[in-house]
């Protein structure tokens, strides 16, 4: 008897706590874990904030506030460390990565370079990227141990570059229009998502296509993907403000998350990733903020 | 046992009778009783049920929901028998009256002269919506001219936004009349196979008879001497060919987001055309068709709100078609944007603006905040029920 009360209780309870935002979102088998937000007194709210970096080794993420030309570290646990802009030198940045030395590269948009910050030495120097006489518009950046990778928004083509910061090899599709919109790179594997044929491309280290993953047409506007550890496409919809899971034959398993403003709920998210502990980050431009998903 | 078979075949066969009599009673008694005019439903082309009299299988003699007694409402009703066309009228891009179920929009459902029970003369169907196609050029393109637009349109859906006959190439419509070789001719120093040909021409007319759109690029007008300002050798024309005349666009591509997005090897001619256009800016076609290429998700998750903003087809009045820091390509910010059109509204409104923060995202409170101003199915394009609903996402008791 008492059994037979206690489900019904739980029910109500929910019911009762849901709708006054007390509830973590449930959203598929994932649960809402925190947020990344700044809210000091002396620091202003992230505004438009589109991309995310983790760094195992110090524990620390990374976001690239765009509107607020800077870049912000929060600890494992969400808590605000500390801001950085370059005594104002950073214009539109987009991305950035930290390689093994701790030397920080960054997307400036407004410059169209990429930007090397040696922290230690305090250096900051800009690079503006060509190959083969053409001018590179560097998007989005990923870094696999010593490995640099960018998306050129221009061609659309994933470029893996050298030390240098020079064209190494390309990964590009031929029968896609508009090429790639956002790539990751999982143990050498490089992925890219497509937007227009809603397509996922899977390249190996030698930069040969391995699998062409079209996905169903239930997804708007993908505008960032991840692979999780399981091996499941992640695609975030910027439009519909949807999380939509895909097997590897592009099958969808489910979606979650929803539009909107409160928690759990997405405006114009810009980026999905898996964070160093395989927490699952969604990047919302429109929001400013971040929102972590844990299993 | 005799008897019982009597009575139940003298029951049949009343039965049948009576059936007989309401199938000849239901047509032509509304026509016996002199409310209905018979020489109305007597034209060339009469519909099947009105030519059996079958005046019930649509109109219910004495009560109905529906207007004109009708027992169903819009498409519905025509799909209870049409229903190959109920399941083929729902792919690729739906005319915008098949879409809402307004069959009767085009068609008459008892009787006309014209094939396909068309209400009247075709072009003229399509000019009561389509009122801003000019009717006459100084040279018409023949069929335009005929009035015959069904040669290049289909009615109910198509492959394309033009609704054209065709697969998915718009050109295959264009290639259905003008031959090969005559297309080559007409174009002996293209430095590649001619394509594309509502990128220059006007498929309804022109000013002469090549039917050209309006306005040629510089280089273009120049004639022959003009094509290798681009044009070098055969090879395809680079993004940065057309950024060495106009270089003030390349600043405009430097920005969080922009539609630098193309692969082929030339970002502008996505949208622009490099040789002739009806506007000023050389865009390919009407700015909403263009844009609904690569969004159609987002017209196509506005177009049946209830509210939707007036000037939504003019993409260019909000957003910046190179690029722009903001979201969704905006012009502006939240508020500036708005209540540039908006004034009153900007005036004298909530508190928005910098010091006003949004309690559900922590962000500055914009109008974008409680507006979608593509369109809801809330007034004023609210995001919820502005009676109550909207409010209490903020301000909770």
């Amino acid at each position: 008897m008492k059994k037979s009360l206690i489900f019904p209780s739980i029910l109500v309870m929910l019911s009762v706590m849901a709708p006054i935002g007390h509830m973590p979102a449930f959203a598929g088998p994932w649960q809402w874990q925190m947020y990344l937000k700044v809210e000091t007194a002396e620091s202003a709210p992230m505004n438009r904030p589109t991309a995310l970096f983790t760094d195992k080794s110090s524990g620390r993420y990374y976001v690239v506030d765009s509107g607020n030309n800077r870049l912000v570290s929060f600890d494992k646990d969400g808590a605000f460390i500390n801001e950085f802009n370059a005594k104002g030198e950073l214009k539109v940045p987009f991305d950035m990565v930290r390689d093994a030395n701790g030397q920080i590269l960054i997307v400036e948009k407004e410059k169209n370079t990429i930007s090397t910050i040696d922290v230690r030495n305090k250096q900051f120097e800009r690079h503006t990227i060509r190959h083969n006489g053409t001018k590179i518009f560097p998007d989005r950046l990923e870094i696999e141990g010593n490995t640099l990778y960018l998306l050129d928004k221009s061609s659309g083509d994933v470029l893996e570059m050298d030390a240098d910061l020079n064209v190494k090899q390309r990964f590009g599709c031929t029968n896609c229009e508009y090429g790639f919109t956002d790539f990751k790179v999982r143990k050498g594997v490089v992925w890219a998502l497509e937007r227009k044929r809603k397509t996922v491309y899977q390249f190996d280290k030698n930069g040969d296509l391995v699998t062409e993953i079209r996905l169903n047409e239930a997804i708007d506007f993908p505008c960032s993907l991840a692979v999780g550890p399981a091996g499941l496409i992640y695609v975030l919809d910027r439009h519909q403000g949807v999380v939509s899971v895909f097997d590897r034959r592009g099958t969808k398993k489910y979606n979650f998350l929803t539009s909107g403003h409160a928690r759990g709920q997405l405006y114009y998210p810009a980026e999905i990733r898996f964070d160093s502990w395989e927490r699952l980050c969604v990047v919302e431009e429109g929001n400013g903020r971040i929102q972590i998903f844990t299993r | 046992m005799m008897k019982k078979k009597l009575t139940l075949s003298l029951i049949l066969t009343l039965f049948l009778c009576l059936g007989a009599y309401e199938t000849a009673f239901s047509g032509t008694s509304c026509f016996k009783s002199k409310c209905h005019d018979k020489s109305a439903f007597n034209n060339r082309v009469v519909h099947k049920p009105v030519a059996k009299r079958e005046c019930n299988g649509c109109h219910s003699p004495h009560v109905a929901r529906f207007k004109g007694l009708l027992q169903q409402s819009g498409a519905e009703l025509c799909f209870s028998c049409h229903t190959e066309e109920k399941e083929s009228f729902t792919s690729d891009v739906v005319h915008d009256p098949v879409r809402q179920g307004k069959c009767t929009a085009c068609h008459d459902p008892h009787s006309t002269q014209k094939a396909g029970l068309i209400k009247g003369k075709l072009n003229e169907i399509c000019f009561t919506c389509h009122n801003n196609i000019p009717r006459q050029f100084t040279v018409t393109h023949s069929p335009f001219k005929k009035g015959q637009c069904s040669t290049c349109h289909t009615p109910h859906n198509a492959k394309t936004y033009q609704l054209l006959r065709t697969s998915g190439n718009t050109d295959e419509v264009c290639f259905s009349c003008h031959k090969h070789q005559a297309i080559k001719n007409g174009h002996r120093n293209f430095p590649t196979e001619p394509k594309n040909c509502l990128s220059c021409h006007n498929p309804h007319g022109g000013n002469d008879k090549s039917l050209i759109r309006k306005v040629l690029h510089r280089p273009f007008k120049k004639g022959k001497g003009g094509c290798g300002e681009c044009h070098i050798d055969d090879k395809p024309v680079a993004t940065d060919t057309c950024l060495r005349c106009h270089p003030e666009i390349e600043k405009e591509f430097f920005k969080t987001h922009s539609h630098l997005t193309n692969r082929t090897g030339n970002n502008c001619t996505q949208c622009h055309s490099p040789h002739a256009s009806d506007s000023t800016i050389l865009i390919k076609g009407r700015q909403d068709q263009l844009c609904k290429d690569c969004h159609n998700d987002t017209f196509e998750r506005h177009k049946d709100k209830l509210y939707v903003h007036p000037d939504v087809l003019m993409c260019n009045s909000c957003h910046d078609s190179h690029g722009s820091n903001e979201l969704a390509m905006l012009k502006g910010g939240g508020i500036d944007l708005c209540s540039g059109c908006h004034k009153e509204e900007g005036a004298n409104t909530h508190p928005v603006g910098e010091n006003v923060i949004d309690p559900r995202s922590g962000q500055i409170l914009t109008c974008v905040g409680c507006h979608d101003p593509k369109g809801t199915n809330f007034k004023n394009q609210l995001k919820a029920s502005g009676d109550e609903d909207l409010c209490k996402q903020c301000h909770k008791y």
